[in-house]
C-alpha cells in the first residue's frame, strides 16, 4: 500500500493516483500492491435516473395541479349554471397556459426547441379560439404569420454555421411567399402582391443586397450603415408608390413617394460623395485602405 | 400482488412524510450501511438470514403507495430478494420497480454485506439494528450471544408494537412550532461539473487517535469533525468568493438520535438534527474558535426542550386542517419546493454520526469494517457520515461532483496533519481511467 505524497494518507491497495488530490503514484508494483477486495464498485452497472429534479418536478406538478383544480371549477360552475356558461374557451387557455408553463421545464432548453414548441402550442390555440368564437377568417392569417415567424427567427438556427446563408435565402423566398398568400388569403385574388407587393419587395432586397454586400466587404462606418439602411427604406417607399401608381394605370411618375424619392437620391449623392472624398484623403494621405 | 381486504394502511411517521413527495433527480433518500467481513458471503445463506430479519421487522416488510391525503404503506408479501453490490452507493430505489416493492436493498459482493434504505422507513439506527440482526442471523448468533446488544432483535421474540411507533406522536407536545428563519448556507460545488451518480471517499481513522486528538481540544469525536468540516468549508468559500460581503453561514446538519433522551425502542425514524455553524461575514473563523462554536451550539441544541419544539415542527403539519385534508396532489409540489427552503437550502452539510458500534464477541471476530454512506442532494452536493467499529471510524464522504474532490482533501489533510494515521478507498476513476 502507498502513501499520498501531498495529502500524506494512506492509500487504497491498487490505487494509481490519490483520489483526494490526483497525485500519481510513483513506486514499485509491490509497494502499491493490489485490493482483493475493494470497498466500493468502480464499475456503474445499470441504474434507474429520475428524469427531473427536485425542483423542477415541483414546479411541473404544481402547474399541472392549479391546472387540474382550474378546469374542476370551471366544470362545475358550467354545470351549475345549468349550460348558460360555456367553460371551454376558459378550459382551453388554462392548458395552453399550463403548456406554455411546462414546455421550458420539460423539453432542455434550447431556443430552437423551445421556440418550435411554442409556435405550435400557439398555432394550435388560435385554431382552438377560432372554432370556439368565430369559425371563420382570420385563422390562416394568423398561422401564416406564425409560419413566417418560425422560418425567420427559429430555422436559422438549425443551420449549421457555415451554412447561415441558406437560411438568408430561405428568408427571402418566404416572405416573398407570404405577401402572396397574404393577397390570395385576404379576398382570394391576387390584388396586390404580384403588381406591387412583390416588385416593391424586390427593390428593398436589391437595395438592402447592395449594403449588405458594402458592410461584409468594405470598411463602413456606423453612419454608413444608417444611411444605407434609410437609403434602403426610401427605395422601398417610392417603388411602393411607384409600383401602386403603375397598378392604376396612372400616368404620373410618382405621388407621395417623390419627397422620399428626393431624399433617397441625395442619400445616394452624400454615400458616393463619401466613398469618394475618403478614397482621395486616403491617396494623399498615403494610407493603404 | 394484490391489496388484501384486511391489509391495514401504515401512515409514515411524522419525520417520513417529507421523503416521498420529495425523491427526485439527485435526491434519493437512500442512505447505507455496509459491513466488510473477514469471509465471503454466501448469498444462498444471506437470503434466508434476510428473509428470517425481516419477519422480526415488519415494518420494513412494506411498499409505499400514494393516497388522496398523504402517502402511506401496505404490507409486502413479495419475495424478498437481494441484489448483487454492482454499482455506486445510495442510488436511487424505484417504489414500484426497484426491489421488488420493497423500500430497502441487501447487498452483498465478496466479503460485503451491506443494506440501503430509502428514509421514509427508517433512521441509522432502525437500519444498523437491522444489519446488525441480519449479521447474527447469518453467522447463526444464539440468543445468548446477542443478548446485551440494544440493536439485535431476537428473530423468535413477536415484534412489539412500542418498535412499530411513530416516537414522534408519542412525545410530542402540543406547543407552538417556531420556524426560525435563516439564510441561505453556502453550498460546495456551485461551479462544478455533477453528476447523479454518488462518488464515494471513504477514510479510516484509529478511533484512539481521534479521541485522543478531540479530547486534547475538550470535545467529542462529533464536535471535532464538524469543526473540521466547517473550517474547510470556510477555506472553500473564502478562495472561492471575491468579495466578504458576498459569504454566506456555514451550518453542518448534524443528525442526533433521540431513542435514549427520549426512551424511544422504535426501529422507525426517530432522530432530529441539530444545525451547527458560524457566519463568515462576521469574519474569518481559527479553528478554536469554530470548535468553540460548535461545541456550544452541539451541547445547547442537544436538551430534551429544543429537541421537542423539533418534534413540535414535525407534527404540526399533519394537525393542521388545511394541511391534513389538502389534497396529495397540492401537497407534493408544496413539499418538494418548501424542503428547498426550510431544507436543503439552509445547511451546506451532513454529518452524520452513528457513533462507535460495538457488536456481539462472535461478530466481531468476523467483522472487519462498518461504513455508512448517506446520499447528497443536489443543493448539499457533498455530505458524510461516520461510524464506527473494532477501534476504528470510518468517515465516508459521499458527492456528486465528478472531479472536485477538494473539500475532502482539505478535511482529511487537516486531520493527518494533526497526527491521525488516514487511509483512504474511493470509488471515483482516475482521470483517464
Amino acid at each position: 500500500m502507498a502513501y499520498c505524497v501531498k495529502c500524506g494518507v494512506k492509500l487504497e491497495g491498487g490505487s494509481q493516483a490519490c483520489p483526494l488530490c490526483n497525485t500519481k503514484v510513483v513506486a514499485p508494483p509491490e509497494i502499491i500492491g493490489e485490493e482483493k477486495y475493494p470497498l466500493l464498485v468502480k464499475e456503474e452497472g445499470k441504474i434507474f435516473h429520475p428524469l427531473f429534479d427536485k425542483t423542477r418536478k415541483g414546479i411541473i406538478e404544481l402547474v399541472l395541479a392549479f391546472m387540474v383544480i382550474a378546469v374542476i371549477t370551471l366544470i362545475i360552475t358550467a354545470i351549475a349554471h345549468k349550460g348558460t356558461f360555456s367553460p371551454w374557451l376558459a378550459i382551453i387557455s388554462i392548458i395552453f397556459g399550463g403548456l406554455y408553463l411546462l414546455i421550458p421545464l420539460i423539453v432542455k432548453v434550447n431556443y430552437s426547441k423551445i421556440a418550435t414548441y411554442y409556435l405550435i402550442l400557439s398555432g394550435l390555440l388560435v385554431i382552438g379560439i377560432n372554432l370556439l368564437v368565430e369559425p371563420e377568417g382570420w385563422v390562416a392569417i394568423v398561422l401564416l404569420s406564425l409560419g413566417l415567424f418560425w422560418v425567420l427567427a427559429v430555422v436559422p438556427f438549425y443551420f449549421p454555421e457555415g451554412k447561415r446563408y441558406l437560411s438568408l435565402l430561405l428568408s427571402i423566398f418566404s416572405i416573398a411567399l407570404y405577401l402572396v398568400l397574404l393577397d390570395a388569403l385576404h379576398d382570394n385574388l391576387l390584388s396586390w402582391s404580384l403588381s406591387i407587393g412583390l416588385p416593391t419587395y424586390g427593390v428593398v432586397i436589391v437595395s438592402l443586397g447592395f449594403s449588405a454586400i458594402r458592410i461584409k466587404w468594405g470598411t463602413p462606418t456606423l453612419s454608413d450603415i444608417i444611411i444605407s439602411i434609410v437609403l434602403s427604406s426610401c427605395w422601398g417607399v417610392v417603388a411602393g408608390d411607384f409600383f401602386h401608381l403603375r397598378s392604376i394605370h396612372s400616368e404620373r411618375f410618382l405621388t407621395w413617394g417623390f419627397s422620399p424619392f428626393i431624399v433617397a437620391l441625395l442619400l445616394l449623392i452624400i454615400l458616393i460623395l463619401a466613398v469618394i472624398f475618403r478614397r482621395v484623403r486616403n491617396f494623399f494621405t498615403n494610407r493603404l485602405t | 400482488m394484490r391489496r388484501q381486504n384486511n391489509d391495514e394502511l401504515i401512515p409514515l411517521d411524522n419525520s417520513a412524510i417529507i421523503y416521498p413527495p420529495t425523491v427526485a433527480r439527485y435526491n434519493s433518500h437512500i442512505f447505507r450501511i455496509a459491513a466488510r467481513l473477514k469471509v465471503d458471503v454466501d448469498p444462498k445463506r444471506l437470503l434466508k438470514a434476510a428473509e428470517v430479519t425481516l419477519k422480526r421487522y415488519p415494518n420494513f416488510a412494506v411498499s409505499l403507495h400514494q393516497g388522496f391525503y398523504w402517502y402511506y404503506f401496505l404490507p409486502n408479501r413479495r419475495p424478498l430478494e437481494i441484489y448483487e453490490d454492482s454499482n455506486f452507493p445510495c442510488g436511487y430505489i424505484d417504489r414500484k420497480k426497484g426491489a421488488n416493492r420493497y423500500l430497502f436493498k441487501v447487498l452483498y459482493r465478496e466479503r460485503t454485506i451491506a443494506v440501503e434504505f430509502f428514509h421514509a422507513l427508517t433512521d441509522g439506527t432502525g437500519a444498523l439494528s437491522f444489519l446488525k440482526t441480519l449479521l447474527a442471523q447469518y453467522f447463526g448468533l444464539s440468543r445468548k450471544e446477542m443478548e446485551g446488544d440494544p440493536h439485535i432483535l431476537y428473530p423468535q421474540d413477536p415484534p412489539s408494537l412500542e418498535e412499530g411507533e411513530d416516537s414522534f406522536e408519542r412525545f410530542y407536545k402540543p406547543r407552538k412550532a417556531l420556524f426560525a428563519s435563516q439564510t441561505e448556507a453556502f453550498h460546495l460545488g456551485k461551479r462544478a461539473l455533477y453528476t447523479d451518480r454518488v462518488e464515494a471517499i471513504s477514510a479510516r481513522m484509529s478511533v484512539e487517535e481521534l479521541k485522543e486528538l478531540s479530547s486534547f481540544h475538550q470535545a467529542t469525536i462529533t464536535e471535532f469533525l464538524v469543526a473540521l468540516l466547517i473550517e474547510a468549508l470556510q477555506t472553500i468559500q473564502e478562495e472561492q468568493v471575491d468579495k466578504e460581503r458576498h459569504y454566506r453561514p456555514l451550518r453542518v446538519q448534524v443528525p442526533i438520535n433521540v431513542r435514549r433522551i427520549f426512551n424511544s425502542k422504535t426501529v422507525r425514524n426517530f432522530s432530529l438534527f441539530t444545525a451547527v455553524g458560524i457566519d463568515p461575514r462576521l469574519g474569518h473563523y481559527e479553528f478554536e474558535e469554530i470548535l468553540e462554536q460548535v461545541k456550544y451550539q452541539i451541547r445547547g441544541g442537544v436538551n430534551e426542550k429544543q429537541l421537542s419544539l423539533q418534534i413540535s415542527r414535525n407534527v404540526v403539519g399533519r394537525r393542521i386542517p388545511v394541511i391534513r385534508y389538502a389534497p396529495n396532489v397540492l401537497k407534493k409540489p408544496f413539499m418538494k419546493l418548501l424542503s428547498d427552503f426550510y431544507g436543503d437550502k439552509l445547511f451546506s452539510m451532513t454529518l452524520s454520526n452513528i457513533g462507535n458500534i460495538t457488536l456481539p464477541e462472535k461478530l466481531e471476530g468476523v467483522v472487519e469494517r462498518l461504513d455508512f454512506f448517506l446520499s447528497p442532494n443536489k443543493k448539499n452536493k457533498v455530505t458524510s457520515a461516520a461510524i464506527g467499529v473494532n477501534g476504528y471510524i470510518s468517515l465516508n464522504f459521499t458527492s456528486f461532483l465528478t472531479h472536485d474532490t477538494e473539500f475532502e482533501r482539505r478535511v482529511l489533510s487537516a486531520l493527518v496533519e494533526r497526527g491521525v494515521a488516514v487511509e483512504v478507498a474511493t470509488n471515483r476513476r482516475n482521470e483517464g481511467e
